[in-house]
């Protein structure tokens, strides 16, 4: 569903990325792992077409993410770190807009049904999103990517910040949408979320991908010491 | 062809889609606005400026008003105390004045009873007032007046005066838009800064429509509160809605999405609120501030026009030298006019006294500063051509130029003032001196009979049009130069 060949990106002379080349299955979720500047999120924003790769591509679907961009977005939906919503709105209307950016319109009580599939308490629906906490506005995200019947979706460091609960409600999302088919690429440092809610596991460090990995392969203490000795 | 209708299919779903997701973002972003407390603010501020540049304004007007009432009164209280004294002599009755004030010698009257030559405000003078309350808006030109045109020496410069009051004209050319930079230089950066644009770009959208349509979301707002604003100010002072103030708001909203346009244009290059903010307001003084004042500065430098001192000083030594020469001015004269001279006995052939003399120094001393006021005329109907031409570089001088016409505070209808009352100062003159060469006395008759002013505004050309079609095409041709020049890509964003 996902795939990079020979992906490649220059900042000026800052390689950020060099020659990736990577596949994601349908339904599979893999996350990737890496240092701050190890080049995860150049990799979520190749795929976003936010930016230009210097050589190489990013397919979605089997598409060219830089030659029909409209196209590969139908299907996507991104959930950064830190999900920035409308704040005079409340959660079903930015459900509606960004739905109606999407190209897609759904009735209040289909809305509803989909906040509440991903976890949102009934009372928050119709409150502001000023008053919303950071777990409740990712989950608004994972109801977007219901409700858009996303086949991707690509997380930036989604469970950053988040408390271990909301962390934990936020991975049963992902499994949840990953049993539906859903394809998922997180950028992560959390190793144990990685390890709980990926299929896969990859390592990158200075724009290269070291290491791609099945999680039934490691535990979750070889999975730490596998990390840090990559980071040395 | 299967490829050929599935391409179509895509094509129509896509059309689909992109026109009710603009609907959805348009009534989204009024529901925001709405819920913002800052349109609450903008309101308030758009309503309370209007009110007080609109009160302001009409305060103006009244007071020109009144001094021409005022003016008119006394012209009819002098008018009645001459024909009450005209009634006297004819009775044979002594008055108590010195001779040469006596009303029926046409030189008194000539002098002691001109008419009032006045310049009214138009419907819509309170939405410009800037050169109008600088300039004369009524003249009692008399027999002795020696050159009338220096009454009208105030204009200077056109573009000079052009912002003076706090009125209408002041609110939409300097502040309205400050208003829209203030409601818009951040309009995409703000998104871009929060974080809001990365997942709004996620989406299957073209992020320049999408901004356009926020845009021209507060286009709409902006243009419907000062469209209210406009007409709430107009009704409340009396305002006729003739088309004229039609015409003044269809202006006021081409002006507004100019610079609602160029907010547009610089958001979409993508720099940070700061960027945006400083270079919208460098826009803002170049356009309004320094483009008009340089405007004005290359047409008196191109076109310098003589000094008033000069002009009084060289009215002064000719009227000097034609004292020293009555004689034989007076003699010139009646070659000059020989409907002025009288048949005389030839004892009375030296009779011609003072005033005949004087009259013909007068007109000589006009004659000979003639070429000086036409080179002052000429100089700043140059000038007035030059601001003209260039004013199609600045929106702003176009809008001053076209609220200046709607309230006939425009150069051009002062200048028609101008003129009216030379030929009205002429009129004056015909009437009274073949009465005082011919030695004939003013009866009460020939009151009626007086030369009354009236204003000759028919050489006067509207540019309105033109200037409308300039107004539109700012704002066309930046959206234009935009979709071809492509400053956006959310590639630059990130």
């Amino acid at each position: 569903m996902l795939k990079a060949t020979n992906l490649t990106k220059y900042y000026g002379k800052h390689l950020a990325l060099d020659a990736l080349n990577l596949e994601v299955q349908a339904g599979e979720i893999f996350c990737l792992l890496g240092a701050n500047g190890a080049g995860k999120s150049t990799t979520i924003n190749l795929f976003l077409d936010f930016i230009k790769p210097s050589d190489g591509a990013a397919f979605i679907g089997g598409i060219n993410v830089e030659k029909e961009p409209i196209k590969t977005k139908k299907l996507i939906t991104y959930i950064p770190e830190n999900l920035v919503l409308y704040g005079n709105l409340t959660g079903v209307e930015n459900l509606q807009y960004f739905l109606s950016l999407a190209g897609k319109k759904l009735k209040s009580k289909s809305l509803e049904m989909f906040l509440e599939e991903a976890g949102l308490q009934s009372g928050a629906f119709y409150q502001r999103v000023k008053s919303y906490s950071k777990g409740m506005r990712q989950k608004v995200g994972i109801a977007l990517a219901l409700a858009k019947e996303s086949k991707v979706l690509l997380l930036d460091e989604p469970t950053s910040g988040l408390d271990p609960k909301a962390s934990n409600e936020f991975s049963e999302l992902l499994i949840k949408l990953s049993e539906l088919g859903v394809t998922t690429l997180m950028a992560t440092h959390d190793l144990f979320r990685a390890k709980e809610t990926g299929d896969r596991i990859g390592i990158m460090k200075s724009g290269q991908l070291i290491e791609n990995m099945s999680t039934g392969e490691v535990g979750h203490t070889d999975l730490e010491k596998l990390y840090l000795d990559r980071m040395k | 062809m299967p490829g050929h209708s599935s391409h179509s299919w895509v094509f129509f779903y896509q059309q689909e889609e992109s026109s009710s997701m603009n609907l959805y973002i348009i009534l989204t972003e009024l529901k925001q606005l709405y819920r913002n407390h800052w349109l609450l603010m903008l309101t308030s501020l758009i309503f309370f400026i209007f009110l007080y540049a609109a009160w302001n304004g009409n305060t103006n007007v009244e007071k020109r008003k009144e001094s021409i009432t005022s003016a008119l009164v006394e012209m009819n209280q002098q008018d009645e105390l001459l024909l009450e004294r005209l009634d006297s002599l004819k009775e044979g009755h002594e008055l108590n004045l010195r001779p040469w004030q006596y009303p029926d010698q046409p030189t008194a009257t000539g002098n002691f009873n001109p008419r009032v030559a006045a310049f009214y405000p138009s419907n819509l003078a309170l939405i410009s007032t800037g050169q109008s309350d600088l300039f004369i808006h009524y003249v009692k030109p008399t027999l002795n007046d020696d050159v009338i045109s220096l009454s009208f020496a105030e204009l200077t410069s056109p573009v000079r005066l052009l912002f003076g009051n706090f009125d209408i004209s002041f609110v939409l050319i300097y502040l309205l838009p400050l208003i829209v930079i203030a409601f818009c230089y951040n309009i995409l950066s703000i998104e871009k800064e929060s974080g809001l644009l990365r997942l709004v770009a996620s989406n299957p959208l073209n992020v320049q429509l999408w901004l356009f349509q926020k845009t021209l979301v507060r286009f709409i707002t902006v243009a419907l509160l000062i469209v209210g604003a406009l007409c709430i100010s107009l009704a409340l002072n009396k305002v006729d809605f003739q088309p004229g103030a039609w015409k003044l708001l269809l202006s006021v909203i081409l002006y507004t999405s100019f610079w609602f346009a160029l907010s547009f244009v610089v958001n979409l290059f993508g720099r940070s609120s700061e960027y945006n903010a400083i270079t919208l307001l460098s826009l803002w003084m170049f356009l309004v501030l320094i483009l008009p004042s340089t405007v004005s500065q290359i047409a008196s430098e191109l076109y310098p026009v003589p000094s008033r001192v000069m002009l009084v000083n060289e009215l002064r030594k000719e009227q000097a030298a034609a004292d020293k020469e009555q004689d034989k001015i007076l003699d010139d004269y009646l070659r000059a006019h020989p409907e002025m001279v009288v048949s005389r006995e030839s004892d009375e052939s030296t009779a011609y006294g003072w005033w005949q003399r004087y009259f013909a120094s007068k007109d000589l001393v006009e004659q000979r500063i003639e070429p000086l006021m036409a080179d002052y005329d000429q100089k700043l109907l140059e000038q007035q051509m030059l601001v003209r031409k260039l004013r199609y570089l600045s929106p702003s001088v176009i809008l001053q130029d076209v609220l200046s016409e709607l309230a006939h505070t425009s150069t051009d209808h002062y200048l028609a003032y101008k003129e009216s009352v030379f030929q009205f100062t002429k009129d004056w003159k015909s009437f009274f001196l073949p009465l005082v060469f011919a030695e004939k006395e003013f009866s009460s008759d020939m009151v009626e009979k007086l030369p009354q002013f009236q204003l000759d505004a028919s050489s006067l050309e509207s540019r309105y049009f033109t200037n409308m079609w300039v107004l539109f095409l700012y704002p066309f041709i930046l959206i234009v130069l935009c979709l071809v020049g492509k400053p956006f890509s959310i590639k630059n964003m990130f």
